[in-house]
């Protein structure tokens, strides 16, 4: 039973580290080609002028800060069912990179807001349910932080991630339900209200921003994973642990 | 040059909008490549190597 649960994370461990390297240099490159296009390359657009900029990485962020919160529920949904550390260890993983994404797309979004509403901020569907994404994120790490048992905090976690999971429909069902100030979806499969040049540079952001994502939690993942298997054999026989000793 | 800096007048919300994502990105990374080096350091100098991993919880905050 122990070998099986063990051996786990520590073949994943390397893997995670060749992926995040992967993930990550295939970000920036990403990143580059699309803020050249974005900030450079596309025209400006004809009613926000050069406001509209503010798309390239207020779309992504807005898209990963939901994304990353139904896969954090996920990962948590599987700690609970199969209770298996891995799983919860990922969710674990997940929750700081969702807050940051929640972060960057309400503050590009209060400034995308002003030039185009006059307004920085509105108790409007979208922004508000937006808002309370952030509050989640943050609910959950902080929840984390004040239950000593890693197990313990592992249930608790997974149980507020799958309850909160609800607002995610809500946000991106939003500006359909309720008559907000929030523009509806420019993407639309086959049906994008976009320039072409725009479009690519806003799905090279996408892919930059989903890439990094992926990096950064696989980083912190392995982090995680050195600190809550600290006395197991595998740690011991990393490479990383064994130099400078 | 200086045209592309202005933004058409939207300097102000274009470059804060990515100069915050921009920031908010490089803390994040900064402060990943800390927890890591905290948790190896952790590692390195916890002196509970090859004893199981039964009560790796406790053995943690015994370390911190």
């Amino acid at each position: 039973m122990s070998g099986f649960k063990y051996a786990a994370p520590a073949q994943f461990y390397p893997l995670a580290g060749k992926m995040a390297l992967w993930f990550g240099v295939s970000a920036a490159v990403l990143a580059v080609i699309g803020l050249v296009i974005g900030l450079y390359i596309a025209p400006i657009d004809v009613t926000q002028k050069d406001s509209y900029r503010i798309i390239f990485i207020h779309v992504p962020a807005a898209w990963m800060s939901m994304f990353l919160y139904v896969v954090m529920a996920f990962w948590g949904a599987i700690a609970l069912g199969m209770n298996t550390r891995l799983s919860a260890m990922m969710a674990q993983s997940i929750a700081p990179t969702g807050a940051l994404m929640t972060a960057i797309a309400l503050w590009t979004g209060a400034l995308w807001g002003k030039p185009t509403w006059g307004t920085y901020w509105a108790w409007d569907a979208r922004m508000t349910s937006e808002l309370i994404l952030l509050f989640l994120y943050l609910g959950i790490i902080a929840l984390r932080n004040a239950i000593d048992d890693p197990r313990r905090a592992d249930k608790a976690c997974s149980v507020l991630a799958l309850v909160g999971v609800v607002n995610v429909p809500i946000i991106y069902m939003s500006v359909n339900w309720w008559n907000t100030l929030h523009q509806g979806a420019t993407i639309k499969a086959g049906n994008s209200s976009i320039d072409d040049i725009m479009l690519a540079g806003l799905l090279f952001m996408v892919f930059a921003f989903w890439f990094y994502s992926v990096a950064v939690t696989l980083v912190r993942l392995r982090t995680i994973m050195l600190e809550r298997e600290v006395g197991a054999a595998w740690v011991a026989r990393l490479p990383e642990v064994k130099e400078e000793r | 040059m200086g045209e592309f800096f202005a933004m058409g007048g939207y300097a102000f919300f274009v470059w804060m909008a990515y100069g915050m994502a921009a920031l908010l990105i490089v803390l994040e990374i900064v402060a990943v490549c800390a927890h890591r080096k905290r948790a190896l350091h952790l590692v390195r100098h916890s002196d509970v190597h090859g004893s199981g991993t039964v009560n790796a919880g406790a053995q943690l905050k015994e370390a911190e």
